[in-house]
């Protein structure tokens, strides 16, 4: 499904150079849930931003199925992230000055869904993450654990392919760490692939793959579970 | 304390160069409109301030009603006995004096002769009401004798070299010996009374006396001012007035079926109030009250810019208040330190902008039309008039952004809790719909002057001008071979046609406006005030007037000298006339002598503005004259300077005397609209100015609000928004805010602009078309203004967007 070869990326300020990614190449199978490790400040962060499409590398081939996305302009990226990817943070980003709703809808309002159509989504995978009585509240009168909650339905509602999540459970207590994770693994199974960046090393063993970065780059990788093709691509 | 604010502002002006620059140029531009406008004000506020006695100084007001003409009218004339009378029988007045235009009389000493324009005949009590201060002579007594002239000290100088040497020489005016009996400093440019020369009043000879009939009570032909004794009151007066009307007036009155009342007007309101029938001048109180909404406007919305600004960048300075209030700073303080950075701010743009105003000083007098030296710029009113400037702009700017600031709460603000960014919302929506509001109705208003001056300029004023030049023959050789100068023109093949006439529209109009008793409809008669201009007879062809009934005069019927007279539409239309041709009419003045009404309506002329378009067309009445004051020529085309060439020597071949003048129509013409254009000019470019420091400021809250949207805008990207999409959220609020002002600034607009064109005679419409241009400029300056951070914001990686967090 994704196939990076000899992936660079670097940061140019006025004064300094640094060099985020050092030549990453990488093949994710379409299906997969796999987990990427390392220190802060290794790339990791970069490396899922570029598998997201929503930066582009300063070197190298990506593949994104059969396409090569690498050298994509902006607007042609967002065309291949709508619908295909949904992104899950850390710190949730959710719109301060939207309701827990409207949170969620706002990623099929992009699409040209129409309204009667969004709403049943919508209450349909909030009703799946049990936020349905919390539809009318916004982000700050939630607890972390229901951010990330309305984050991941938001993130699914659109039905994607991939799912990326930057350190979904780093801001949460170890219960609404462990649902977040209940939950990917849930999605996993009915055939989400899902690269997720973390710290913790429990969380990791949710995968079936585990990549270690290091300035850079990819220094080892452990096979965790047998990984079975869930659904064809 | 004051020295680590200082500090504090100081870095961080430079540290938020952006911001610095938006605040700075746009108050640097702000204060120097403001200090140009405060001039303008000031000056004009001015005028006729320079007499000690300016209050107890009046000028006599005379309003005549037309009683069968139903006309009404008010006028700065008065008669010419009134002025002696109310000083022998009003106890209130302590003396009053007349004065007269002389026209444009020839002065020369020895071989030195100049044609001098701003010349007057005036009462000798004419320097005990007004103070000038003489170089040379004695102001009781230099206009006491006849033949007496005063001098200003440039016009003396244009004889003498020094002013004691100009008193007592004899110079000659029109060829007649006057004595210089004194020599004044030049009158100040805020006078209303503009004049080089002054004649006494007792030098007119017995002849002209009765041409301007100084015994008739009916006859308006001096100005009258009357300097009342301290403390009384012109209110006490209107009873005298009506006394000496009944007394020594009402004789007159009744042979031309007229009702005068007399009022006095303030001196101090002459230059600003003045509106009267048969004058040039016209108040300037409707650009006072305009150049200082101006000022106030542009004021305001530079403080906007700064209010705007200043609280949208309030939460990046949070942290600071907040860790200054934890290490003991309290409210008070902390708006002492943000008043202060604005002062600095300001003190620096108000530099900048003295330095500004003091270089272009000139180039700025020039453009708003007048003389300002830089000895007025440092006179104690004007700095303390923008030392006001600057403090309401202080007080408009720094408060609100200082009350915000200081009020973020620490601990809140330490943790990164802050929702004061919403607080701000809705002011700084007002602010911006009040700067756009502002704005738009500059522009508006720049257009419908602009549109009304093109009418003006386009309109058809019922004559042919181009090509036309005028050259005043009432000098005495001249004026008696103007039968021999028609027949040296006629040999040039330069000059394609000519006439002479009283009348010359746009320039030199030497006509009257007299009471004619003319016959009605239905065989009786009325007294219809008109307008009357002795023309030759090729004047209509010449001039290309239409002429709608009858004919021309015309040299086939021997009696149209004596009897002919041509009137305009409006004369007809006031008559109420079916059949204008064959009507008989006379002057008034010559039927009480005891002629008959021997005049008849020969020919009607389409309505043609001798005059400029402020005023209506008046009913008219053209008769038939051999001779005239001005000469008008047609000069071929593209052979301008072989006819001026042969004017001037036919001129100069008769006329020895009196130097060869002369007038371009069109320019002429042109001149009457100098005035408005130039008030258009300031106002298109003060109009400009507002929308570009709104724009600025607009510019700089876009970029933070982009700045503040990033993360949103990273969000919503992820979620699939399309650039498009982006830049709609981003620009929608805006687009709202300006169509909002747009709706409060159309009324307006539309309600003053109509209020203006009320001075004017003939009017443009205003029409939807203004209302939908300016919108378009509007919005299309606001969209090119946001777009660039928008579209920015918009490409950029969702992932640069997120870095933020």
């Amino acid at each position: 499904m994704i196939r990076l070869a000899d992936i660079k990326k670097i940061y140019r300020t006025t004064e300094v150079e640094t060099s985020a990614l050092n030549g990453v190449s990488l093949t994710i199978q379409q299906g997969e849930f796999v987990s990427i490790m390392g220190p802060s400040g290794c790339g990791k962060s970069t490396l899922l931003n570029i598998l997201g499409l929503i930066d582009s590398p300063s070197e190298g081939e990506y593949y994104f199925g059969d396409l090569e996305v690498a050298k994509y302009s902006e607007s042609k990226r967002a065309d291949i992230r709508k619908g295909n990817i949904g992104f899950i943070f850390q710190s949730f980003n959710l719109i301060d000055e939207l309701n827990v709703f409207e949170n969620v809808e706002l990623a099929l309002i992009y699409t040209d869904m129409k309204s009667k159509n969004r709403k049943e989504r919508v209450m349909a995978v909030l009703e799946k993450m049990n936020m349905t009585h919390r539809m009318k509240h916004y982000p700050q009168q939630l607890s972390g654990g229901q951010q990330q909650r309305v984050a991941i339905a938001r993130a699914i509602v659109n039905r994607p392919k991939l799912i990326l999540a930057d350190e979904p459970t780093g801001n949460l207590d170890t219960k609404n760490g462990e649902d977040v994770m209940q939950l990917l693994t849930q999605l996993n199974e009915e055939g989400t692939t899902i690269i997720m960046v973390t710290h913790s090393p429990h969380d990791a063993e949710y995968g079936q793959r585990i990549i270690n970065v290091l300035d850079g780059k990819i220094v080892s990788e452990n096979k965790l579970k047998a990984f079975q093709n869930a659904s064809p691509s | 304390m004051w020295r680590n604010y200082l500090k504090v502002a100081i870095r961080n002006m430079l540290r938020y160069k952006r911001y610095t620059f938006i605040n700075l140029v746009g108050l640097v531009l702000g204060i120097v409109c403001a200090t140009i406008l405060y001039l303008y004000v000031q000056h004009e506020l001015s005028y006729d301030n320079f007499h000690e006695r300016k209050d107890d100084i009046y000028r006599v007001i005379t309003k005549v009603t037309y009683h069968e003409a139903d006309q009404m009218e008010e006028t700065s004339y008065s008669n010419a006995p009134l002025a002696f009378t109310i000083v022998a029988d009003i106890p209130a007045v302590e003396t009053a004096t007349r004065i007269r235009y002389a026209g444009q009389p020839l002065l020369a000493y020895q071989k030195k002769k100049f044609l001098q324009d701003k010349a007057y005949h005036a009462d000798s009590t004419f320097f005990e009401i007004f103070d000038y201060s003489f170089l040379a002579g004695n102001p009781a007594t230099a206009l006491d004798l006849p033949k007496s002239v005063v001098l200003t000290e440039t016009e003396a100088q244009r004889f003498f070299d020094t002013p004691e040497e100009a008193f007592g020489k004899t110079i000659t005016v029109n060829e007649e010996p006057f004595v210089v009996r004194g020599v004044i400093e030049d009158v100040p440019d805020n006078a209303h009374l503009q004049f080089q020369v002054l004649f006494s009043m007792n030098s007119l000879s017995p002849q002209r006396l009765e041409q301007l009939n100084v015994k008739d009570w009916a006859a308006l032909n001096f100005k009258t001012y009357v300097l009342l004794k301290e403390g009384a009151s012109q209110k006490t007066l209107n009873d005298d007035f009506r006394r000496i009307i009944r007394k020594y007036a009402q004789k007159d009155l009744d042979v031309y079926s007229e009702e005068h009342t007399y009022s006095l007007q303030p001196l101090r309101d002459i230059r600003l109030y003045s509106n009267f029938a048969f004058d040039d001048e016209v108040g300037t109180i409707q650009y006072v009250r305009i150049f200082s909404f101006a000022a106030i406007f542009i004021l305001l919305v530079a403080a906007i810019n700064y209010v705007n600004l200043a609280t949208a960048r309030a939460t990046t300075r949070a942290k600071e208040v907040g860790l200054r209030k934890v290490v003991g700073g309290n409210r008070k303080q902390l708006v002492q330190q943000f008043v202060a950075e604005s002062v600095v701010l300001i003190f620096i743009a108000s530099v900048l902008a003295l330095l500004l105003v003091t270089f272009s000083l000139p180039f700025l007098s020039d453009f708003i039309g007048k003389d300002f030296s830089y000895t007025y710029l440092f006179t104690p009113t004007t700095l303390l008039g923008l030392l006001g400037i600057l403090l309401s702009l202080t007080l408009l700017s720094s408060f609100y952004p200082a009350w915000v600031l200081s009020g973020f709460e620490p601990v809140k603000v330490l943790k990164g809790q802050l929702l004061g960014s919403l607080k701000g919302q809705k002011l700084y929506q007002v602010l911006v719909v009040v700067q756009f509001a502002v704005a738009s109705f500059m522009i508006l208003g720049t257009w419908v002057v602009q549109k009304q001056l093109e009418y003006i300029s386009k309109k058809d004023v019922g004559y042919e001008r181009a090509q036309l030049v005028g050259i005043p023959i009432y000098y005495p050789q001249i004026s008696e071979k103007v039968d021999v100068l028609k027949q040296q023109l006629s040999l040039s093949s330069h000059i394609e046609a000519y006439c002479t006439t009283h009348l010359a529209p746009a320039f030199a109009s030497h006509w009257a406006q007299n009471p004619f008793r003319a016959e009605q409809e239905e065989g009786s008669f009325r007294i219809i005030d008109a307008e009357e201009a002795p023309v030759d007879y090729d004047y209509i062809d010449l001039l290309q007037i239409e002429i709608k009934q009858g004919r021309n005069f015309s040299k086939a019927y021997k009696t149209d000298v004596e009897e002919a007279v041509i009137v305009n539409e409006t004369f007809v239309e006031k008559m109420g006339w079916d059949n204008p041709i064959g009507k008989r009419m006379i002057r008034v003045h010559h039927y009480e002598r005891g002629d008959t009404l021997k005049q008849r309506v020969v020919g009607v002329v389409k309505d043609f503005h001798p005059k400029s378009l402020h005023q209506a067309v008046k009913p008219m009445v053209l008769r038939v004259v051999e001779q005239g004051y001005m000469l008008i020529a047609k000069l071929k085309k593209d052979q301008q300077v072989q006819a001026l060439r042969d004017l001037k020597a036919s001129y100069e071949a008769l006329e020895k005397t009196y130097p060869f003048d002369i007038y371009f129509m069109d320019k002429e013409f042109e001149a009457q609209y100098k005035a408005d254009a130039q008030r258009g000019s300031v106002f298109l470019a003060f109009a400009v100015i507002t929308i570009f420091i709104a724009v600025l400021g607009l510019f700089g809250l876009s970029t933070f609000t982009v700045s503040k949207r990033i993360k949103e805008i990273g969000i919503r990207k992820i979620l699939g928004a399309s650039v498009w999409q982006i830049v709609q959220l981003l620009t929608q609020n805006y687009l709202r805010l300006v169509l909002l002002s747009f709706l409060i600034a159309m009324p307006l607009a539309y309600y003053f602009m109509t209020q203006w064109l009320e001075n004017f005679a003939y009017q443009t419409t205003i029409g939807w078309s203004i209302f939908i241009y300016t919108a378009t400029i509007v919005i299309t300056v606001i969209l090119s203004t946001v777009a660039y951070q928008t579209l920015t914001a918009a490409r950029s990686n969702p992932a640069a967007s997120l870095k933020y967090e």
